[in-house]
């Protein structure tokens, strides 16, 4: 098991390398949910608005 | 074919199967690629284990790329026909791409360090992912920088357009610049001599990679409809506060 | 044609008198060139094999410097309308407009150039070569500042947006013309093939980026 993290002496370079494309992706993907239920929201704010009148 | 998706309603229909479908598609694939990638997949006899960077630099590389011919190609296709869908598949695409290419970018200097022995050398791919870095960064600055939306959207794709154009001018040019010095040490990193034990969990990567690009595009094309929709609702209020607000000076 | 001609004359005339001409970017090349060598060192060897580089490099800061008045003032006071309307058309306007800026603007490049490389330590022969190609190269350069220019005309902050927007799009040409003055100053008789490349690029923007812009500026009109 520590031989896998080890990654035969190159841990420092194989493991950034995967920590930095999960934090890029999940960044995208984080940023697409709340995006998404931002305008969500805000559209059913102004739906309710809309149809209280 | 684009004309037939330009209607929104069809294209929120399609969104709704295609969407779900490819984030569970971009789960799954990365559940069996990742294991496969780190832990199946032998090591390199020359590269050891810093082969495994391969599994996140290339499939960022190739989508960086993918991204931005998607970009170029919606561009035209608003550029000419006006399809809004286009245009919103060009704004959906570009962060994406920047953010693949700047994986590309970081990832190669985490791999070349321990095999060039440097974080950084101007290797011909790496340089012109590094142009293609720039022009992503170019045209997503352009379009913050215009408040008006359908003017940001004509600008935009032309700047796309003439990017597309002026990609395999800059390959030629880069490469053509490269081979004038090229370094004795390099190591081939990919190309046609893929053993299959790599080539393997390369390509589930890749695929993964694609699912989680169609789903984030998709997904974000639906937001901005859906922003696009509150916008016009906002609109509307403005005005009829702005109605009220004159009638209250009339009595 | 009469109607182009008589365009470009008239913007020969303005980007000669109006703004300071040639001064502003020629001014920021030389001072460009001058600091240079104070980043880089005074070792005669570094600063020689530095120099095509550094040259060209300064040569594409001083076309991106005043792509912003381009366009900039057109698209603020109706001129830009007037060009629409007018009979050469838009994409000819621009044309004519860029060349006449890039003759009247942008000539000194070629001579602070081949100024610069014998200050830096290069050979006649190897320096007017990089004065050929940079000469070769700036139309292009210019021409793809003001596609640039057009994109980003009345916008805030324009001046940054432009190095960002046209630097990617410049690559070819920096490296064609660079690489001529280099080649020559290196003796691998490939500054001919470079002299070629950096032409053709010249001529490939010259087809396109006038349409790019115009419809740059066609998008603002509308």
């Amino acid at each position: 098991m520590s031989a896998f993290f080890a990654m035969d002496g190159y841990a420092a370079f194989v493991w950034p390398a995967y920590a930095l494309t999960f934090a890029g992706i999940a960044g995208l993907v984080i940023l697409a949910i709340k995006r998404r239920k931002d305008a969500e929201s805000r559209l059913k704010r102004l739906e309710a608005e809309e149809a209280g009148l | 074919m684009f004309s037939y998706f330009a209607n929104p309603e069809r294209f929120e229909r399609l969104a709704r199967v295609v969407t779900p479908w490819a984030w569970g598609g971009a789960a799954v694939l990365f559940a069996i690629g990742l294991p496969w990638a780190l832990v199946i997949s032998p090591p390199d006899y020359q590269q050891s284990e810093t082969v495994r960077i391969m599994y996140v630099h290339v499939p960022s590389a190739w989508l960086a790329m993918a991204a931005y011919a998607g970009l170029g190609v919606s561009s035209f296709i608003y550029f000419i026909w006006r399809h809004n869908l286009a245009d919103l598949a060009a704004r959906a695409l570009a962060p994406a791409g920047a953010v693949f290419a700047a994986l590309c970018l970081v990832t190669g200097a985490l791999w070349g360090r321990p095999m060039w022995g440097a974080w950084w050398v101007w290797d011909a791919r790496l340089t012109s992912m590094l142009v293609l870095l720039l022009l992503y960064l170019g045209y997503m600055a352009l379009r913050a920088a215009i408040e008006d939306e359908k003017l940001a959207a004509r600008a935009g794709s032309i700047l796309a357009m003439a990017g597309l154009i002026n990609l395999p001018i800059i390959k030629f040019s880069v490469d053509w610049w490269n081979t004038l010095h090229q370094p004795a040490s390099v190591i081939r990193f990919d190309g046609p001599t893929i053993h299959a034990s790599k080539l393997w969990p390369l390509s589930v990567m890749a695929l993964a990679f694609t699912a989680l690009l169609t789903a984030l595009v998709f997904s974000t094309m639906r937001t901005l409809i859906l922003e696009r929709r509150a916008a016009v609702l906002e609109r509307k209020r403005e005005q009829r506060l702005e109605a009220e607000a004159s009638e209250g000076f009339a009595e | 044609m009469s109607a182009a001609l008589a365009l470009f004359s008239r913007e020969l005339k303005l980007a000669w008198a109006g703004g300071g001409g040639p001064a502003g970017p020629a001014a920021f090349n030389l001072a460009a060139l001058a600091l240079a060598p104070l980043a880089i060192g005074p070792d005669g060897d570094t600063l020689a094999a530095a120099g095509p580089g550094v040259i060209a490099f300064a040569a594409l800061l001083a076309t991106l410097q005043p792509a912003e008045r381009l366009f900039g003032e057109d698209a603020a006071d109706g001129t830009l309308e007037l060009y629409a309307l007018s009979g050469a058309g838009l994409a000819t306007a621009v044309l004519m407009k860029t060349l006449a800026f890039t003759l009247a603007v942008f000539w000194p490049i070629a001579p602070i150039a081949f100024i610069a490389a014998l200050a830096y330590g290069l050979e006649a022969g190897p320096a007017l070569i990089l004065s050929l190609a940079l000469l070769l190269a700036a139309p292009g350069l210019a021409l793809i500042a003001a596609f640039a220019g057009a994109l980003a005309a009345g916008l805030k902050r324009a001046g940054l947006l432009i190095a960002l927007i046209a630097a990617p799009l410049q690559v070819p040409l920096l490296v064609f013309a660079a690489g001529a003055g280099r080649a020559a100053a290196e003796g691998t008789g490939l500054e001919g093939a470079n002299l070629m490349m950096a032409a053709a690029g010249s001529l490939a923007a010259l087809a396109l980026a006038p349409l790019g812009a115009a419809a740059a500026l066609r998008a603002r009109l509308e």
